[in-house]
């Protein structure tokens, strides 16, 4: 693994591993062009990376200690006649904000730790009282959001005191566990030391997303035989949270025949509506520029079924406009029964496969891969303002015509305040719908829980998509803030889940671990510009949909820009259709050839055309 | 650009795709040739003891002997001690590349039987696996190959230790690729009967497949052989924990019989409503509705017995049709076993649900007699009574008929109330799809089944609605609407107690229930669409008069034998030929016949030919 | 391994992609009716299948048939023989992946062993994701997937995803170059972070044809190979030395775990219309 030098020519420099600075990577080097693909981490995918529970702990640690302010050095000695730098924001930590991790369940083994807490268990509960302000009587709904509050602003302070001693708070959290320990002794409990010692099993997204079957994701690794690098699962259900329970949504036939929430004239209602609202129809005009939520109501379909159709098949908002409702629940409809019953596929092993796997297909066609390597400050020609090469963080300068870099990198110069995107990470012990198959990878729509909420979007998913540990869920919480992460889903999280801050609710799932954080939601960045040369083009990092339509539609303007002539990702060769050196590509080796000539000069042909 | 790969072109593709096939044919060609020599070689031998083989060589190598050539094959091979494991190694090689080659099959299984008698057991299993396992490979060449399942089926029968819960799983598998593979569906029902899986089980089975695909007949169907296993109707059925779980032959669907209990019925129709709820269009949930619904069987009875002096003769009516030839019917008169010859009313049918004797002459013509009559059924241990008193020409013995025996069979619930629950979702459905068909006939049939006389505005309404909205089957529609408006009339007549049956102008496209007017003495049915009088019309041994004016009749083939026919009248039908009135020579008793209107007026010399032809008519209108 | 459902593709998408895979046509004898044992014969190019000839006869009487209907149906069939052969025929599909430090000869072992040649072709590995060799064990048509790193190796950045759904791995260093063997452990965390628990892994010391440059002893990496419960094998690209061994190897041990594995677990049996591809997991790809 010796480091070698880079080479110092190329035609497209890409900073960032994201979705689609892969894309444009594997689109670029595709076709031709010579692609050096960087990243200063030491892993790929940067905000789009799966982690091992144990790369996520350090990656939090990294996020909770104090950022290091780097030195500028000042490389202008590497400058030709004419040419100025602009050097590249740090990148800061930014892009991660209100970073909140809590573990519920004890640190020891099971045995270990009934054994020495089973004597003193009075002693623990004092000591739980001094970080927890344990809700002792909260037998109703209410007191128990109320006190959600305090409890969430004391564990946040105590963070906030010591973040980088994750340790510590560790080793306060086993005393809330082995209180409940006692409550349900017969449970059996994952201990954090199990997480740990089986973390490499996971792997924990920073986003979460799921792809449409008919996406333009999907589209794009079949187009590009991208999808040989990877494997999928089914969403294997869609399910809603409506009035403290949660419910499945029958969205496919076959769902809707099972359904046993549904009366059949419901089920009637729902199919027609279906089947009607995939063509436009006169109707629909009429309603033009109002709510999809007054067509809904105007259909007459009954609140089970209206629920149903806006938050978890439209999965809009209710005053989002008829049109929009009506492309979401086409899109959702059209992707439906492409792969199963539900619209979704989700990669084995995380969406943080999807970036390196088009990261290989560029490496396959002769891009350079570097990580753990940054690019400090473009050289740019006065003239055309045009970035001629850049300057890594080693002082090289490296020539390119064209320059793509993730947002973080030009964070400061973009003026805008940003949007963020709230996040919660939690490991469970149950799925929040058990059902006969304990191998179901769910979509949870959550409605606002209360006025001020944002719509939640949670996926849950089995071990069995290869991202958690047998016997335990990972589940995903996405949403807009409104406040800080925690604000915004801990309520949720305490409704759906069994945790100290909903203890009343044992018959649910209880959650082992969880992280909270805010990330920017960069889908307003513009694609050029920020006082940057013409030839540098800038990533967005996420957006709030659940899809990738926003990245690849990105990832495609940048190649267009970058090769307007060219074709975007055409499809990877067959390697048995590959016509290697002295091999004759029709007959067999060892057999006579006799037109070995003509061969030769087809040969020739197909390498002129290249 | 130096480095970069270089491409197969789709020529280069396509001719190397083409070489790599003309390699294949050349080895299937070989390997069907060495497959044939050997034939032929054999065949050179017995060609001279064999004409019929050599005169087929001769005529040119016919291939349709290919059969009688492996059987000789065979027949010779073993007799020299020649089969071999090439033999199927090579029909290996040729089924591989195409498994429909049924010729080749027999061939191995002629080869496998014959090793069976040479090896050991343990040998014999592992041929048969590896036979399996080939089977599979042929499977996925072509998983509705007819050969292949066969095959399977056959090697599975006969392997020694066979390991059912594989080929099952292997059924599941393929079903999964293809719910409606129905050799699979087969085959997967052979493995269940020998393996005897359990019936709640295959129940299970089916629930999952409806649930992930209810267009599909073979599950539902399914359903329906194992539901009257499961939860028989009767009572002292065993409960359904007590079910003994293999199906032996005596609990096969065919035999038992087709009822389930009233509680599973319930269940089974709210499944089948969220099936057509979900989709109205989907047949098969539909079909698995009428079934449910129409599960009773008339019981089996005589219906009716009729005595008629002048004639001297008997008819009986039976709830279904018997064959006149074969019935065990016994007839006593005042305590007298008789000796008679029981036939069909025409010799058209051989199974009809009237049959008719004539009494020995003089038996009962003296009109001053009294003579009980009894008609046994001994085959069903059932028998009716019937009084013939003095002064009485004819006379008959019947149940007083209701609507609930005679028509209600096909649709037949114990509870009104169920029956009533399912006409009202079915409406609620029909205001959601005013327009569906299938929800349309359902109705019409649970209307039927609960008030026919009731309904019958509804009813003949949406038969309108019917027709105009599947105009491709308008004749059917007009079909089953004539029924219901004939058996309308039945019930009508039977409540007013006449012998006079009528229905004018209501667009009737068919006649049945026929044996239901076997007193009928009257009958008009003018102007309806009516193009035949069938056969089964001779079953009306009491007509007298037959109205038919204005509807098409072109046949009177029913009109046959009809003892106490008087009067027909057919004033502007279709009839043709003079050859189309053969049937009314029959009737002896036939005086006035009305034609006019009708094509045949227009022939030539028709009026002597007719006088002629029909003797016994003295009122004839052309 | 998991009881979930694999997910059926839709066959629109084998299309898509296997337009040339699919043979070109089907051919189809079914006897149609049981009773009077007409026979069809279709051709189906595609997916519409188009109706070719039809033939009647009858089981019982076969003698009598008209011997030019048969004939005529014998013609077609052996015209049509040549459109039913499938072109995928192989027991076993594999992956295997080769990972360890660059210019330790990984290319050319896998070249040496694909196409027999040596050294290959500059830059050849352009575009090439993986090679094909299909080998026959015992009877046992094996079609091998060999995976190069694509150069990612070169500053140490390989993929996570490369090492996913490998069913081996072969570790390869050069026996001539001591940096390439200290390496190994790194690899191996690699391996152990990313890879299949069940992946077969194989030590590998390339060029053995440079013995008098060798720096690392053979019984130095055979203890660590058994420390780390690895097979072991001294290569050379160049001469062709223990080349095919190792792939022959390596497919045999396969077969066998695959066997193993089909025992222990009947689900995954191969079943009609599906792929003996040896997966642990049941998932859908999009190929």
């Amino acid at each position: 693994m010796a480091a070698e030098e880079l080479p110092s020519e190329f035609d497209v420099v890409i900073l960032g591993t994201g979705l689609p600075e892969s894309v444009v990577a594997a689109a670029c080097s595709r076709v031709g062009q010579r692609v050096l693909h960087l990243d200063r981490r030491s892993y790929y995918a940067a905000n789009w990376a799966s982690f091992t529970f144990n790369g996520l702990l350090s990656w939090i640690q990294q996020y909770q200690e104090e950022p290091q302010p780097k030195e500028v050095q000042d490389w202008s000695s590497l400058l030709d006649e004419g040419e100025e730098l602009v050097y590249l924001s740090n990148p800061d930590s930014a892009s991660i904000s209100n970073l909140q991790v809590f573990c519920f369940t004890s640190e020891e083994d099971e045995e270990e730790a009934q054994s020495s807490d089973l004597p003193n268990p009075t002693e623990e509960k004092a000591v739980n009282e001094d970080t927890d302000v344990k809700p002792s009587a909260d037998s109703n709904e209410e007191a128990t959001t109320e006190k959600q509050e305090t409890v969430g602003g004391a564990e946040e302070e105590q963070l906030q005191v010591t973040p980088t001693e994750g340790e510590e708070q560790d080793t306060d959290k086993p005393h809330l566990s082995t209180a409940q320990s006692q409550l349900e002794p017969t449970r059996k409990r994952i201990t954090y030391a199990h997480l740990v010692k089986e973390g490499r099993r996971f792997n924990i997204d920073l986003v979460s997303k799921l792809m449409y079957s008919r996406g333009s994701l999907v589209d794009l690794l079949i187009k590009s035989n991208v999808s040989r690098y990877a494997e999928f699962k089914n969403v294997t259900r869609i399910l809603t949270y409506r009035n403290g329970n949660v419910e499945q949504v029958p969205c496919s036939r076959a769902d809707v025949f099972a359904s046993r929430q549904l009366s059949v004239v419901e089920k009637r209602k729902l199919m027609r509506f279906l089947t009607s609202c995939m063509e436009e129809t006169e109707e629909h005009q009429a309603y033009s520029g109002r709510p999809y939520l007054e067509f809904l109501c105007d259909q007459k379909l009954g609140d089970n079924l209206q629920h149903f159709l806006l938050h978890s098949i439209a999965m809009v908002t209710e005053d989002t406009p008829i049109e929009e409702g009506l492309a979401a629940t086409r899109h959702f409809l059209r992707s439906l029964g492409r792969y199963g019953n539900t619209p979704f596929l989700f990669p084995l092993y995380g969406l943080g496969e999807i970036p390196q796997c088009f990261c290989r297909m560029c490496a396959v066609f002769g891009g350079i891969y570097c990580l753990r390597h940054s690019v400090d400050c473009l050289v740019v020609d006065k003239d055309t303002n045009r970035c001629k090469a850049v300057i890594d963080n080693r002082g090289q300068r490296i020539s390119c015509s064209h320059f793509v870099v993730e947002d973080s990198y030009v964070g400061k110069k973009a003026a805008a305040p940003r949007r963020l995107l709230s996040r919660a990470v939690l490991i469970t012990d149950g799925s929040v719908l058990p059902s006969d198959s304990d191998q179901q990878v769910s979509m949870v729509t959550i409605p606002p829980v209360a006025a001020r909420y944002p719509v939640v979007k949670m996926v849950e998913l089995c071990p069995s998509t290869m991202t958690c540990i047998p016997g335990t869920y990972l589940v995903h919480l996405t949403c807009q803030s409104a406040g800080s992460a925690y604000e915004d889903l801990a309520p949720v999280v305490t409704r759906c889940f069994h945790t100290p801050d909903s203890p009343d609710q044992e018959n649910r799932p209880s959650v082992l671990w969880c992280v909270y954080f805010n990330m920017v939601d960069g889908s307003g960045v513009e694609l050029e510009g920020h006082g940057l040369p013409s030839n540098v083009y800038v990533c967005s990092g996420l957006d709030s949909t659940l899809g990738h339509e926003y990245a690849i539609r990105q990832a495609e303007l940048i190649f267009q820009k970058i090769l307007p002539e060219e074709d975007f990702c055409p499809p990877a060769p067959n390697p048995e259709d590959i016509i290697y050196d002295g091999e004759n590509p029709s007959t067999p080796a060892g057999e006579e050839d006799e037109d070995g000539a003509g061969e030769e000069g087809k040969r020739e042909q197909s390498q002129t055309q290249e | 650009m130096h480095g970069r790969i270089k491409i197969k072109s789709t020529a280069q593709q396509e001719e190397e795709k083409r070489k790599e096939r003309e390699k294949k044919l050349k080895i299937y060609v070989s390997a069907r040739d060495t497959c044939f020599s050997k034939v032929t070689r054999v065949l050179l031998i017995q060609v001279v003891s064999n004409h019929q083989v050599l005169f087929s060589f001769l005529c040119g190598l016919c291939v349709s002997y290919l059969h009688s050539m492996f059987l000789l094959d065979t027949h010779c091979q073993r007799k020299e001690g020649i089969l071999d494991e090439e033999a199927l190694q090579v029909t290996q090689q040729l089924l591989s590349s195409n498994p429909d080659f049924a010729t080749l099959w027999n061939y191995r299984r002629e080869i496998l039987m014959h090793l069976e008698t040479v090896k050991e057991k343990d040998e014999v299993q592992k041929i048969y696996e590896a036979e399996l396992a080939f089977l599979e490979s042929c499977l996925k060449l072509n998983p509705k190959s007819y050969g292949s399942w066969h095959h399977r089926c056959w090697v599975s029968a006969r392997l020694p230790r066979p390991d059912w819960s594989r080929e099952l799983s292997l059924c599941d598998r393929c079903l999964s690729l293809d719910d409606r593979n129905f050799h699979c569906w087969d085959y997967r029902r052979m493995v269940v009967k020998v393996s005897g899986v359990p019936v709640a089980q295959e129940l299970g089975f089916t629930d999952r497949l409806i649930g992930s695909n209810f267009s599909n007949y073979s599950s539902w169907h399914y359903r329906s052989t194992l539901l009257p296993l499961l939860h028989p109707e009767s009572p002292e059925s065993p409960s359904p924990s007590h079910e003994p779980p293999q199906p032996s032959p005596s609990h096969s669907p065919q035999t038992q019989s087709h009822r389930v209990c009233e509680e599973q019925l319930l269940k089974e129709y709210e499944l089948v409503q969220n099936a057509f709820f979900t989709d109205p269009n989907d047949q098969s949930a539909w079909f698995y509705y009428r079934w449910l619904l129409g599960r009773a069987e008339r019981e089996e009875m005589i219906s009716c017995v009729y005595v008629s002096r002048d004639e001297e003769r008997v008819a009986v009516a039976f709830s279904r049709p018997v064959n006149a030839q074969s019935v065990s019917l016994l007839l006593v008169l005042d305590g007298q076993p008789q000796k008679v010859e029981w036939k069909s009313v025409h010799p058209r049918f051989k199974h009809s649900p009237v049959c008719i004797c004539d009494l020995p002459p003089g038996t009962i013509s003296d009109i001053t007699n009294e003579h009980n009559l009894t008609v046994h059924w001994t085959e069903k241990y059932t028998h009716r009574d019937c009084a013939l008193y003095t002064g009485r020409t004819e006379s008959w013995c019947r149940d007083s008929a209701t609507d609930q025996e005679l028509f209600r069979s096909e649709l037949s619930v114990e509870k009104t109330s169920v029956l009533q629950s399912e006409l009202q979702s079915c409406n609620q459905l029909l205001e959601l799809e005013p327009l569906n068909k299938w929800c349309l006939l359902t109705i019409v049939l649970l209307m039927r089944a609960l008030d026919p006389l009731g309904y019958e505005k509804e009813t003949l309404a949406h038969f309108q609605t019917l027709k105009e909205v599947d105009p491709m089957r308008s004749a059917y529609y007009s079909d089953l609407c004539s029924k219901f408006i004939i058996e309308n009339t039945v019930l009508k007549m039977e409540y007013a107690e006449v012998r006079v049956f009528s229905i004018t102008d209501k667009n009737l496209t068919t006649l049945c229930h026929l044996d239901q007017l076997l007193l009928v003495t009257h009958i008009n049915l003018s102007s309806n669409q009516l193009q035949q009088l069938p056969p089964q019309f001779a079953m009306l041994q009491c007509l007298e008069v037959l109205e038919v004016d204005n509807n098409r009749i072109e046949n009177l083939e029913g009109v046959y034998h009809l003892p106490k026919l008087e009067e027909v009248l057919l004033k502007n039908n279709k009839i043709s030929a003079l050859a189309d009135l053969q049937p009314l020579a029959s009737c002896p008793k036939l005086r006035r016949l009305d034609l006019r209107g009708n094509p045949v007026t227009q022939a030539a010399n028709i009026e002597s030919e007719l006088t002629a032809l029909l003797p016994s008519v003295t009122d004839l209108l052309l | 391994m998991t009881s979930s459902s694999a997910v059926v593709l839709l066959p629109e998408l084998l299309r898509i992609h296997d337009q040339r895979k699919r043979c070109p046509a089907q051919l189809w004898l079914c006897p149609l009716d049981e009773v009077t044992y007409a026979y069809q014969v279709v051709i189906s190019p595609g997916t519409s299948p188009c109706f070719a000839s039809t033939c009647t006869g009858h089981h019982t009487c076969r003698q009598r048939l008209q011997s030019s209907a048969l004939l005529s149906l014998w013609a077609s069939l052996l015209c049509l023989f040549q459109f039913s052969v499938s072109m995928e025929d192989y027991d076993y599909l594999f992956k295997i992946v080769l990972i360890g430090n660059a210019g330790v000869g990984k290319t050319c072992l896998v070249r040496r062993f694909t196409q027999g040649l040596f050294p290959p072709g500059q830059g050849a590995t352009i575009g090439v994701d993986f090679m094909i060799k299909t080998v026959d064990i015992k009877g046992e048509k094996v079609k091998l997937q060999i995976w190069d790193t694509a150069g990612q190796e070169r500053f140490r950045s390989i993929t996570q995803s490369y090492y996913r759904s490998a069913n081996a791995l072969i570790l390869t260093y050069d026996i001539t170059c001591e940096d390439s063997f200290r390496c190994l452990p790194e690899w191996l965390r690699e391996i152990e972070q990313y890879a299949n628990n069940q992946v077969v892994t194989i030590l590998v010391g390339n060029k053995i044809d440079l013995a008098e440059k060798r720096e690392v002893l053979r019984q130095r990496a055979e203890d660590f190979a058994e420390a780390q419960s690895m097979l072991y094998l001294e290569t050379s690209a160049k001469e062709s030395d223990n080349v095919e061994k190792l792939f022959l190897d390596l497919a045999c041990e396969l077969i066998r775990e695959a066997k193993q594995n089909k025992l222990d677990n009947n689900d995954t049996a191969p079943m009609p219309g599906e792929g003996k591809t040896i997966s642990y997991l049941s998932c859908c790809s999009l190929m």
